[in-house]
């Protein structure tokens, strides 16, 4: 299974897809494309991989994906 | 008709009965709110190398190289600024001030600006603002109540 993590209010909400599944996979790239559309930035980690790399195109490949909201200055 | 004897005694059940309300609100007001931070943490520290794992938990900091320019930026663990750009003998200079949108547990703050930060580094300085060099206080977060100066 891979994970797409976004952050939020409640800390995290974790979406679980299934790598091998047409229909998982076209959920999960739904959801991407909606959270970049919106202005979060994705980040993507392979297995084992703590560094990470910024994504602007889905990859089902990735082991997990973390979804920071937009940037501002304060 | 009520007796006025019973009519206080209702208005005193049902004053009871809405605090006892509030106060079950408020612990799970509470919960979701631990909750939220437990998780938060989980992640920042999952996402964390080891030596900034150490540098987090001994002195409530971690440092970061940016993406673009190499530069060493010390994220504290506070609010509101807590990015500040090292200079060459490690000391913090030029506050910056950003974050993500939203009211998130602190510790997704520090894993958006450490990911920002590493990843994509100047679009994340785009947005930044200079902030006011105030003296650096911080919590280690595994000894809480423990203040550093630094």
């Amino acid at each position: 299974m891979r994970a797409q993590i976004i952050m939020e209010r409640s800390g995290d909400a974790r979406h679980e897809f299934d790598p091998v599944d047409a229909h998982s996979i076209a959920e999960a790239k739904s959801r991407f494309e909606h959270l970049i559309g919106q202005g979060y930035s994705a980040v993507a980690f392979g297995d084992g991989d703590a560094s990470g790399s910024r994504i602007t195109e889905f990859d089902p490949e990735a082991e997990r994906t973390i979804f920071i909201p937009r940037l501002v200055g304060g | 008709m009520i007796h006025p004897v019973n009519s206080t005694r209702f208005g005193m059940m049902r004053a009871a009965a809405a605090t006892q309300r509030a106060a079950v609100a408020a612990l799970e007001f509470c919960g979701r709110r631990k909750r939220a931070r437990d998780r938060a943490m989980a992640l920042l520290r999952e996402h964390l190398s080891d030596s900034q794992r150490s540098q987090f938990d001994n002195r409530g900091y971690f440092d970061v190289v940016g993406s673009d320019t190499g530069a060493c930026y010390r994220i504290f663990w506070r609010r509101p600024t807590n990015v500040y750009r090292l200079d060459g003998n490690e000391f913090p200079m030029l506050p910056r001030c950003f974050y993500p949108v939203g009211k998130l547990p602190l510790a997704d703050v520090l894993l958006a600006q450490k990911l920002a930060l590493e990843r994509f580094e100047r679009e994340a300085l785009a947005v930044a603002r200079p902030a006011i060099n105030d003296p650096i206080e911080c919590e280690v977060p595994a000894q809480q109540g423990a203040r550093h100066r630094r």
